[in-house]
């Protein structure tokens, strides 16, 4: 232990300055973070902010990767002069020293920061440890791990900045090579679980294999087969469907959970429009069955044709997300096909069955609070402001742990907020939900969301009325839900005619 | 440790790097107090045996064992009983001399404050200054002092008086041999007059072969410049033996370099190479001088079999 303390004081007299830079970032950072969720009269001054903050979200983790890259390259691994080699270090101790000087002044000052973020945000630290502890693995093991191992296989801060530069060029490429227009994508119901194993497991293989026998080009190799395994784990994870695992065809009482039902009329019909390389058929459907305190979310979405002359075609599981709740009677669905497929179908009658991989969940709670004119607490999303600029939204923040789904409605203003009677008068609903996926993962445990109500009408009057605000004191309510299961379900259309006019939107 | 055994031990050492063969199975021991020179040309592997050895680097074949302890397990505690300096090695520039001191200090348990301080005066280091502006000269005393305030067993040094101005050498030399007494000494060096005064041992390295390995006397003894006067000028006879290093005749001389002399025997093979011969000298060469003639003799073909450069010394053959 003395000889872990006695390395980690010698490392933290030595790179002061450079602690002193990353935690000023880190501080900068969480300083203008809550313009996030300031209201703003001036929008040029949240659009400053936003800017200052992307600026600091890179610096941020260039500031890490710095200390990081010459802490442990104070003692480096690579090359055959190092000082410490022939010195009597033991191995692991000073792994752990460099470990524990990344914990104290990475791990450290984040912990403080974000804690004074939750403070200003108006949420107590204290209740958020296991947040703000996940928050800090997270940034750990995301940052820091992959900047050490790089690290401990570079000799110098440069080779290591140009290696994590060609890093990050391969991932854009990747990136822009994986978003290219594809057939279908499959929601992934269990997540990608293999990646952070292979991202540890690699690290910590060649981190422990350095400093213990200094073999770098094995290390390298390790190092350059993590990113391949990972790239190779996506693509196979996004091609294999693992939505029938998931969703069981044999749920019970699944068919029981909603009916869906093919609803054209003569305003709402059928229609087909090309848009990046895929046909996509737009279907209005009728929502009935759904039962009172229930919630069904469309997550996936298969389908086949069948033609009169047997000829068939069956679609893989596509991703969608569509909240369905009792009093919401219909909706749309969206199949993706390729052109060709649609041109050997369109010229007769086909039958079209729809199968749904649905979740069913049960309202818990239901709490009614008035629609905040201000800054205001949200049970069980965090402190909501309302922003008034363009159409109505609230602007929520919230702790980094992650709600529960909740639905979010409110009742559109028919004539406007200045006439006393906008409480009484019946308009269409806004709705908005959130969730487990509802707050994307970012470098802070405060998130920011903005909830815009939908309108979605359900009269004439209501569709040529079109609302402009969400009235303070109108009634907001939010409705919380547990999982009750997952299943699938199915619609079937016969006769059912392509539409013949493709539209295309690119 | 058994207190006859070898401090240092080769056997069939070899290092490669790729195709590359720097060490060819080099067999070497080193007895303990030795101060033993491993003299060699550039390139001819000094620098990467010294990094096999201290585990730096691992051995393609063979092994070598320090203090008893193989070189592929000398790490961590190992290092308190060895001391390491390298003219290339990488110092904590950031650091003074006196954090530099107060650093590896704790590392070592038999850490000698007194010593310390006797060196710092020795080498009248400036304890408040950093390494990195520090003259090289000053650099090296640094890291002499930081590797002998604890008392090492094994002292290994490689290359430790290149570039350093005499004074530098001599304040070195000396605060190594304050220690010789309490240790063993390996080091590689081109500074053969230095090295000439102080080294008890010493092993040619060439082109990766370690030519001969042997005490210093028994050294100079058997290296001769033999300076033959004949009668009439004659060309040098087709068969000398390949002890006889750099034959070379001029009117009525002829001169080589013994690398086998004994008194007697090798006048008696002189007067028989020889039969017009007037007289014959046989004078005592520096290190300096057996050193370029080993080396000449290697770079013009003359090359000498390690066999005929060898006695052996310490105990088992030195075939290279």
């Amino acid at each position: 232990m003395s000889q872990i303390l006695h390395i980690f004081k010698k490392d933290t007299r030595r790179f002061w300055p450079e602690i002193l830079v990353s935690s000023a970032i880190l501080f900068a950072f969480v300083w203008v973070f809550p313009e996030r969720w300031k209201v703003h009269h001036d929008q040029s001054q949240f659009f400053r902010a936003q800017q200052f903050l992307a600026y600091l979200s890179v610096l941020w983790p260039v500031g890490w990767a710095l200390l990081v890259a010459r802490v442990v390259q104070a003692e480096a691994t690579v090359g055959a002069d190092q000082f410490w080699v022939t010195r009597p270090y033991d191995w692991k101790k000073l792994l752990v020293a460099k470990v524990l000087f990344i914990a104290v002044w990475l791990g450290g000052t984040y912990l403080l920061a974000e804690s004074w973020l939750l403070t200003v945000a108006g949420f107590h630290p204290l209740a958020y440890i296991p947040g703000l502890l996940s928050g800090l693995l997270v940034v750990l093991v995301v940052w820091a791990l992959p900047v050490l191992a790089v690290a401990t296989v570079t000799s110098t801060f440069a080779r290591l900045a140009l290696t994590l530069v060609g890093g990050f060029v391969a991932f854009l490429g990747y990136r822009f090579w994986s978003s290219a227009p594809r057939e279908y994508v499959a929601s992934q119901p269990y997540g990608d679980k293999a990646l952070p194993v292979l991202l540890i497991a690699g690290c910590a293989a060649a981190i422990v294999l350095q400093y213990a026998m200094r073999r770098v080009w094995i290390a390298r190799a390790i190092l350059l087969a993590v990113p391949v395994l990972m790239a190779i784990s996506v693509i196979w994870y996004s091609r294999a469907s693992l939505v029938d695992l998931a969703y069981s065809q044999n749920a019970v009482g699944a068919s029981e959970w909603m009916s869906l039902s093919f609803a054209p009329t003569q305003s709402h019909p059928a229609s087909v429009a090309y848009w990046e390389g895929e046909d996509h058929i737009y279907l209005p459907v009728h929502y009935a069955g759904v039962a009172d305190g229930t919630a069904i979310v469309r997550d996936d979405m298969k389908f086949t044709i069948t033609a009169a002359d047997g000829r068939r075609w069956s679609s893989p599981w596509q991703a969608e997300s569509e909240y369905i709740v009792p009093d919401l009677d219909g909706g749309t669905v969206q199949l993706k096909i390729r052109p060709e497929v649609y041109s050997r179908f369109k010229s007769g009658p086909v039958t079209l069955q729809v199968t749904f991989a649905v979740s069913r969940y049960q309202a818990d709670s239901v709490t009614e609070i008035p629609y905040p004119a201000a800054d205001a607490a949200v049970p069980g999303v965090g402190f909501c402001t309302p922003q008034s600029y363009g159409l109505p939204n609230l602007h929520c923040r919230a702790a980094i742990d992650v709600p529960r789904l909740t639905y979010i409605s409110a009742m559109w203003s028919k004539s406007g907020c200045s006439n006393p009677a906008h409480l009484f008068e019946p308009t269409a609903k806004g709705r908005a939900w959130t969730g487990p996926a509802g707050f994307d993962t970012r470098l802070s445990v405060v998130v920011a969301q903005n909830f815009w109500m939908d309108y979605r009408p359900t009269d004439e009057e209501q569709r040529q009325h079109l609302p402009w605000q969400i009235c303070p004191g109108s009634p907001l309510t939010l409705t919380t839900y547990r999982s009750l299961g997952s299943g699938q379900v199915d619609l079937t259309i016969p006769n059912f005619v392509l539409p013949a006019n493709v539209v295309a939107t690119d | 440790m058994n207190p006859t055994s070898p401090t240092i031990q080769a056997e069939s050492l070899a290092k490669s790097f790729g195709s590359t063969e720097v060490l060819r199975g080099i067999d070497l021991d080193v007895p303990k107090g030795a101060i033993y020179a491993l003299m060699g040309t550039n390139g001819a592997g000094k620098t990467t045996m010294i990094k096999v050895m201290m585990n730096v680097l691992r051995p393609t074949a063979g092994s070598v064992q320090l203090l008893n302890i193989p070189s592929r397990k000398l790490a961590g505690a190992a290092f308190n009983r060895i001391g390491y300096v390298s003219e290339s090695q990488e110092l904590p520039d950031a650091m003074t001399v006196g954090a530099l001191l107060d650093y590896v200090r704790p590392f070592y348990p038999m850490w000698d404050r007194a010593l310390e301080q006797q060196l710092v005066r020795q080498f009248d280091l400036p304890l408040g200054r950093k390494l990195k502006h520090l003259s090289r000269g000053m650099r090296m005393k640094a890291a002499f002092a930081s590797s002998l305030a604890y008392r090492p067993r094994l002292i290994v040094l490689d290359e430790p008086f290149t570039g350093l101005d005499p004074l530098v050498r001599d304040e070195l030399i000396e605060g190594l041999l304050d220690r010789a007494p309490e240790t063993t000494i390996f080091l590689s060096s081109h500074d053969l007059a230095e090295i000439e005064s102080f080294a008890s041992h010493v092993g040619f390295l060439e082109n990766g072969r370690l030519l001969f390995s042997e005490e210093m006397a028994v050294l100079s003894d058997r290296f001769r410049e033999v300076t033959i006067t004949l009668t009439a000028p004659s060309p040098l006879p087709p068969d000398l033996p390949p002890a006889w290093l750099l034959p070379e005749t001029a009117d009525c001389v002829v001169r080589f370099v013994a690398s086998d002399y004994r008194a007697g025997e090798t006048e008696r093979a002189i007067a028989a190479a020889f039969p017009g011969m007037r007289s014959v000298e046989a004078e005592a060469m520096p290190l300096r001088a057996i050193f370029l003639a080993i080396a000449k003799s290697a770079r013009t073909g003359d090359t000498p079999r390690s066999s005929t450069l060898q006695t052996p010394v310490y105990g088992g053959g030195h075939e290279a």
